[in-house]
């Protein structure tokens, strides 16, 4: 197969193999789903199997990040069927981070039907819902952070200085920033955090006399 | 020779007229006028840095001029974008369009999302600056502004 054939049929069988994620959902058979989700990513898009060139290698891992978003989500969904998940610290925090882990995961392959995106987002938005409901809007943790330098992980250089773009590929080579000689100056409550994954739930407040009600937010 | 705000600034930081020539726009640390020993590159400035650059725009920042700011990451979704100093008026224009796309298409924002920016605008010896700090949607309107006045200055 030449770059173009291998690249049609690795979106070829990822179509068929998110097709049969979607089945199961549908049915909500979420164990089903999570576990097609799984298989796919170990027989069809391992490292071992997929060769350059390059474009092969950035759609196979477009198509791994998407389905391991597909296993988050049928994991979500394992847990916020149970009639009582809510009640359960563990479960919340974990349905919190699986929900914004999958958001992030199918926005990030630009190969995806926006029609894919708004049938999966149905099922990470409820979950939130009862969360919100319940929790309210939340409060995070924030921290300032001050580097000396931040490198380029393709060239080694302070990224200021290089033509290198964070997060596109080079020679399959994936261009990441380093932060050197950093140091935290601030941390800081949010309401709106880049990362709502570091949340401070209630069952995280410190009974210590002053210091007790800053983190209730429900 | 340069005798404005602009001058000032660039004398204070070591950099010469010299060095901004061909250039239309000049990203510089966030606290240039603090006059702290330690000068601090916003993240997101670095990636406005690189999506001008790539876009065409005669863009320098202050690590192409030969400066070592340190670099400051915020973990909130405030864009802190520090002092972005149009040097070539005429070019203003074009250059409030990019920064608005920028913004809109390559950080896939929200129109809540908080916007920080020391915008300053040089006009021969004559220095217009707007500290914003706002929404979005309202740093759009901002720039369509900027982007329709007919004697390309600042409000």
């Amino acid at each position: 197969m030449n770059e173009d054939e291998e690249v049609d049929y690795l979106l070829n069988q990822a179509h068929k193999d998110i097709n049969a994620w979607a089945n199961e959902m549908h049915r909500a058979e979420y164990f089903d789903a999570g576990t097609l989700a799984i298989a796919a990513l170990r027989r069809n898009y391992a490292t071992r199997y997929i060769a350059p060139p390059e474009r092969c290698l950035q759609t196979s891992q477009g198509i791994r990040v998407v389905l391991n978003g597909l296993r988050d989500i049928s994991n979500l969904c394992i847990i916020s069927s149970e009639p009582r998940w809510l009640e359960h610290s563990l479960a919340v925090e974990e349905v919190w981070g699986l929900s914004h882990d999958s958001t992030q995961r199918i926005n990030a392959f630009s190969n995806i039907n926006p029609e894919f995106i708004s049938y999966c987002s149905d099922f990470i938005s409820q979950p939130l819902e009862k969360i919100k409901h319940r929790f309210g809007d939340g409060l995070y943790t924030s921290w300032e952070m001050v580097s000396d330098s931040v490198l380029c992980t393709i060239c080694e250089k302070d990224i200021r200085g290089c033509d290198h773009i964070p997060n596109r590929w080079y020679r399959g080579r994936l261009c990441k920033v380093r932060a050197m000689g950093g140091r935290i100056t601030h941390v800081a409550l949010l309401e709106n955090p880049r990362d709502k994954r570091c949340r401070i739930w209630p069952w995280m407040r410190v009974e210590s006399g002053e210091s007790d009600e800053t983190i209730y937010d429900g | 020779m340069l005798t404005s705000q602009l001058a000032d600034v660039l004398t204070r930081i070591g950099i010469t007229e010299e060095q901004l020539k061909g250039t239309d726009l000049l990203l510089l640390p966030e606290n240039i006028d603090a006059g702290t020993s330690e000068l601090q590159d916003t993240e997101e400035s670095i990636w406005l840095g690189k999506y001008l650059k790539e876009k065409n725009v005669a863009v320098k920042t202050g690590f192409d001029l030969g400066l070592k700011p340190a670099v400051v990451e915020r973990r909130g979704i405030d864009i802190w974008l520090g002092v972005a100093w149009v040097t070539n008026a005429i070019a203003a224009p074009v250059i409030a369009n990019l920064i608005a796309s920028y913004l809109l298409e390559q950080r896939q924002r929200s129109q809540d999302d908080r916007v920080h920016i020391d915008l300053r605008l040089q006009d021969g010896k004559k220095t217009s600056q707007i500290k914003y700090s706002g929404s979005l949607s309202d740093f759009e309107r901002l720039m369509e502004g900027f982007t329709h006045s007919k004697d390309k200055k600042l409000p």
